[in-house]
């Protein structure tokens, strides 16, 4: 009766297995969309920028985000220098505003500026920007990796027109959780930049990374961002994300 | 007296009692600038100290409390003589004059910079005192910014605070109806200001209305000697601005035709676009067309240079370029070369800047100002100088 139970169980793992092995590049692809793009979350994140020098710098921010990334609010909350400057990012990173309260201006940026680095960090505003890897790329599954550990899939993405400007990107994603472990971005044959994903664990039933690091392969410098709260599924206002409530201080 | 007040306005603030007082934030900035400059024959030197201190509190959860005050002291060169800086066949007639005719004086000063109640609604935002009020898409210049002086040298240093009441609506996802009211000592003389607002397809796009009373420079010959003289006029202000993108360039425009009470009407527009590079070199350049001002040099008067110096700096020529560059050497050092260039009287100021974060908390730019030109341009005369500044944010 036992060998039958685990015959069984066997027998559901090995279905499991045989499933996840059938599935397209397609489906894979979703189901990384599917994990990554949650309802509704909220956070506060610490990030340490590690200049090529050897210098630090540490911001930290506050961020809301809904409608499966759609729509991000980050508000840094220190150190003083950068406390209220705001970043609004609205269908899927494809608007973005940025306030400061130095000047109560509040200023859209053109897609070239999406390039620019964030608050002197290694993360440019569109590697912090929503986005549907499925709409925003086009990829091919070229096999599958150790990262770390870990069995992955490893996908060649190419962005489309609604996609970032790197030339190409290559992504590892968790062949269980479907959750991405590293990025290398390039452009477009030489690889610029890394970005590796840490400390997993799952929240709200959500598999989150809470450490991600972003190294600078050209100059050496690179950026941890660390979550230090975070709640999933949580109810947020849509006044939040709207350039009126940019200005509110 | 007046330093009195403000130090009991402050102990006020903080002694308000319905306020626990982990929610009263305080915060602020020191800074120092060194700015040399070489006049004549000589280096003339000027420095300030500036304390700002800033306060913030969330009253209720729909009602707020900002204010800032600011302490600056002056060092160095503190009486500004304007015959320095005019063209010789303008300040030869005024050297007769008796010294404080010509002389600006900067004395240390101490004053609420904004201090405004702010009323949030799902709707509407009610925003009442002394507070920041920036219009317009351009860099260097806002034609329809007529509530704060511009420094074409340090376009986003921040502004002085204007006394109003505005009123914000809102309407559609990103639609807004902005009404403001500046009070002067009578209805007749304040300033009133209409600005609606609406993103579009990736476009912020807006329209505004302004009507102010204002002091406007003309010149008058007093016993053959070239002077100028100021008048008060209703100045009504059309105008309006976009940006968005087109073509892959950050791009942006803003116009305002001005019609006034007394003196001719006149139109102010510019345009500009902007790019970044995968290395992260950024371009910039703005055009800016100012029917205010003289196509030819020979016609720039006292009036129009006593207006560039005052606070509402309006340049002297008709055709402007801005043009810029900027490049993050390193994540915390940016490199930067602007150009201000006076295509009429083909005169320019080149300005290379850079900024560099010493720790979380301290920022330093160093700028210098370079400029060409003949004499009696608007720029050529301008001796050469620059400025060192460092602002500690605690």
């Amino acid at each position: 009766m036992k060998k039958s139970g685990l015959f069984i169980i066997l027998l559901a793992l090995g279905y499991q297995r045989a499933a996840a092995q059938t599935l397209t590049p397609q489906e894979i692809i979703r189901k990384i969309d599917t994990t990554e793009r949650v309802a509704s979350s909220w956070s506060v994140m610490r990030q340490i920028i590690t200049t090529s020098g050897g210098k630090k710098r540490t911001l930290e921010m506050e961020t809301w985000m809904r409608d499966r990334n759609d729509k991000q609010l980050m508000v840094y909350t220190a150190p003083k220098r950068v406390k209220g400057d705001k970043i609004l990012m609205l269908n899927d990173g494809d608007d973005i505003w940025f306030y400061t309260p130095k000047t109560d201006r509040v200023r859209h940026l053109a897609s070239h500026a999406k390039k620019q680095k964030v608050q002197g960090s290694d993360f440019a505003y569109e590697d912090i920007s929503g986005g549907e890897i499925e709409k925003d790329y086009t990829y091919q599954l070229l096999g599958e990796e150790k990262i770390v550990g870990v069995d992955c899939y490893k996908f060649e993405l190419i962005p489309t027109a609604s996609g970032p400007s790197y030339a190409k990107l290559i992504l590892w994603a968790d062949k269980e959780k479907f959750l991405t472990l590293r990025i290398d971005y390039y452009e477009p044959d030489e690889i610029l930049k890394r970005l590796q994903m840490d400390d997993i664990r799952q929240i709200d039933g959500h598999w989150t990374a809470f450490k991600m690091l972003m190294k600078n392969l050209q100059d050496g410098g690179e950026t941890i961002m660390e979550i230090l709260k975070i709640k999933y599924d949580i109810k947020i206002a849509d006044k939040i994300f709207t350039t009126k409530n940019l200005k509110r201080r | 007296m007046k330093s009195k007040f403000y130090l009991f306005y402050f102990f006020c603030l903080c002694a308000l009692p319905p306020l626990p007082a982990q929610e009263l934030e305080i915060s602020g900035y020191f800074e120092n600038q060194f700015f040399p400059q070489k006049m004549g024959d000589g280096l003339k030197l000027q420095d300030y100290n500036k304390l700002r201190l800033d306060l913030s509190t969330e009253i209720s959860d729909n009602l707020s409390f900002n204010t800032d005050f600011i302490y600056r002291t002056f060092h160095g060169m503190t009486s500004i003589n304007l015959l320095d800086f005019l063209p010789e066949k303008l300040s030869r007639g005024l050297v007769a004059l008796p010294r404080e005719y010509t002389t600006i004086e900067q004395p240390d000063e101490n004053y609420l910079d904004n201090a405004y109640l702010t009323f949030y609604s799902e709707r509407m935002n009610v925003r009442l005192g002394k507070q920041q009020l920036p219009w317009g898409a351009g860099y260097t210049w806002n034609p329809t910014d007529i509530f704060n002086d511009k420094n074409t040298f340090d376009p986003t240093y921040e502004k002085v605070g204007v006394n109003a009441l505005k009123i914000e609506l809102s309407f559609a996802a990103e639609g807004m109806l902005s009404a403001v009211l500046s009070p002067g000592e009578v209805w007749e003389n304040s300033t009133k200001a209409l600005k609606l607002r609406q993103h579009f397809h990736g476009f912020d796009l807006s329209a505004c209305f302004i009507e102010k009373e204002q002091q406007t420079f003309t010149d008058a010959l007093v016993m053959g000697i070239p002077l100028f003289t100021t008048f008060t006029e209703k100045r009504r202000l059309f105008g309006g601005d976009f940006s968005g993108e087109l073509f892959g360039l950050g791009f942006w425009a803003e116009g305002a035709y001005n019609k006034m009470k007394i003196s001719e009407d006149y139109g102010q527009y510019l345009t500009g676009a902007d790019f970044t590079f995968e290395n992260g070199l950024y371009l910039t350049a703005e055009y800016y067309r100012n029917e205010l001002g003289k196509s030819d040099k020979k016609d720039y008067a006292l009036s129009d240079w006593m207006r560039l110096f005052s606070a509402s700096g309006e340049n002297l020529g008709q055709n402007y370029l801005f043009a810029g560059q900027r490049y993050p050497v390193s994540e915390l050092w940016n490199w930067s070369n602007f150009a201000l260039i006076n295509l009429d009287d083909k005169s320019a100021i080149l300005f290379p800047w850079f900024d560099y974060s010493f720790n979380d908390n301290t920022e330093i730019i160093l700028v210098g100002y370079l400029p060409l030109g003949e004499k009696e341009t608007e720029f050529g005369e301008f001796g050469y100088g620059g400025f060192a500044r460092v602002r500690v944010y605690f």
